[in-house]
């Protein structure tokens, strides 16, 4: 039986980033830590234990793969992780999730604010 | 310093993740600007209580004969891997730990202040302090263990109340018991007609009833022959040890009878045990008067 996206929702704020950071190309976990700083303009930091802790637990939930690496380079003997299929369609349907509450709260922010008399 | 500090925390992952995110934790520390190394050893302490307490699916995998798979393919090795695949739960850890330590503890508490608890129990002590339950009599009381013996007088001593003074009494028996102490050693029976001959103060070869302790009358020869006869030959039946002495009776002991004064002594070793005790030298009436005596002492 296929896996339902909507059973892995809401995503935690590290697992959202770690997914949005592998959404392109494989990346290493130096890399992925990197691209999270970079995504949140620095405000969210990922240290090693915590992300390879989820990364653990996302490959554990098939959201996660492990491919191989480079051959040469400086960082041929790093592993590599990549978007499953699943994990893809956990993240679609996360930031589908997410733009609703943004649409949502804009909504009732616009009602909230005073109008001109 | 951090960065071996770093190394023990990766250490103390659980091994499947140290294994296989380890080199990749240290590589990452070793990249990061040094004002990061701080915030990565937070993140490792973050880690390693996450991996620990909330991690425990991940942690069974480390058991490789946990699978069937894994048993076929480690047989040609000696079975020495946990076949048992349950693993429990911190929690349970936790609790059977405090029960080993409680479990240890209490019996040393115990013991070190007195055993209170099993004193009730414990027989013989000398003396012990008071124990938790009311027990009016046991054998924890206060008790003095020392007990007293109460000897009964000796029944030997009726025999030698009497025996000390016949023996002084009469010649024969000071003669043969050399060594006073009022019974005839084997020794002293042997050497009986030599000390038998030291009486002969007539020098007549025999011993007559007043070289053996006769003496009735201050002078003798005021008494009637005839009445004296009578007693001298009463004095010499009536003493057991003159009795077998003179074994025809005549109321002398003769040169032979001193001869075989022994053969005639160790037919008085009524027990046969080579020795004449009190019992067996002092006469009828005075062997059951201290018969009596001895009686009455029991």
């Amino acid at each position: 039986m296929k896996p339902d996206p909507d059973d892995y929702l809401p995503l935690a704020p590290a697992t959202l980033h770690i997914l949005l950071s592998l959404a392109g190309e494989p990346m290493h976990g130096y890399g992925v830590m990197q691209e999270v700083h970079r995504q949140s303009g620095g405000r969210y930091n990922l240290g090693p234990g915590t992300l390879y802790d989820n990364l653990q637990r996302l490959m554990k939930q098939r959201l996660v793969e492990e491919v191989a690496g480079p051959r040469e380079g400086e960082n041929s003997r790093r592993r590599y992780y990549r978007l499953s299929s699943l994990g893809r369609g956990v993240l679609s349907q996360e930031i589908a999730r997410l733009e609703d509450v943004v649409h949502e709260g804009r909504t009732r922010l616009r009602s909230l604010k005073p109008r001109r008399a | 310093m951090l960065r071996r500090l770093y190394i023990q925390l990766i250490w103390l992952h659980p091994a499947l993740f140290r294994s296989r995110f380890g080199d990749d934790m240290l590589d990452d520390f070793d990249r990061a600007a040094n004002r990061a190394k701080l915030r990565y050893l937070a993140d490792a302490i973050a880690s390693l209580s996450r991996q620990w307490l909330l991690r425990p699916e991940f942690r069974r995998a480390e058991a490789p004969a946990a699978t069937a798979e894994g048993l076929l393919e480690t047989v040609a090795v000696p079975l020495f891997q946990t076949i048992e695949a349950y693993q429990p739960r911190p929690a349970a850890l936790l609790h059977g730990g405090l029960l080993a330590i409680v479990s240890i503890l209490l019996p040393v508490v115990l013991v070190s202040k007195g055993g209170v608890v099993a004193m009730p129990f414990r027989i013989g002590v000398h003396s012990s302090r008071p124990g938790p339950f009311s027990i009016s009599r046991n054998s924890t009381a206060a008790s003095d263990s020392n007990t007293t013996v109460e000897m009964g007088p000796d029944p030997y001593d009726a025999w030698l109340k009497l025996a000390g003074p016949y023996f002084k009494s009469m010649p024969v028996l000071r003669a043969l018991d050399t060594d006073r102490d009022l019974t005839l050693s084997p020794w002293e029976i042997g050497n009986a007609p030599a000390a038998l001959r030291k009486l002969d103060t007539s020098h007549a070869g025999k011993l007559t009833p007043e070289e053996c302790g006769f003496g009735v009358f201050e002078n003798p020869s005021s008494a009637p022959p005839t009445i004296m006869a009578q007693l001298r030959r009463q004095f010499m039946s009536y003493h057991r040890v003159l009795a077998a002495l003179d074994t025809d009776h005549d109321g002398e002991i003769s040169a032979w009878e001193i001869d075989h004064a022994v053969a005639a002594l160790k037919k008085l070793d009524r027990n046969h045990d080579g020795y004449l005790t009190v019992g067996e030298l002092l006469p009828f009436d005075m062997a059951a008067d201290a018969a009596l005596r001895r009686m009455r002492a029991d």
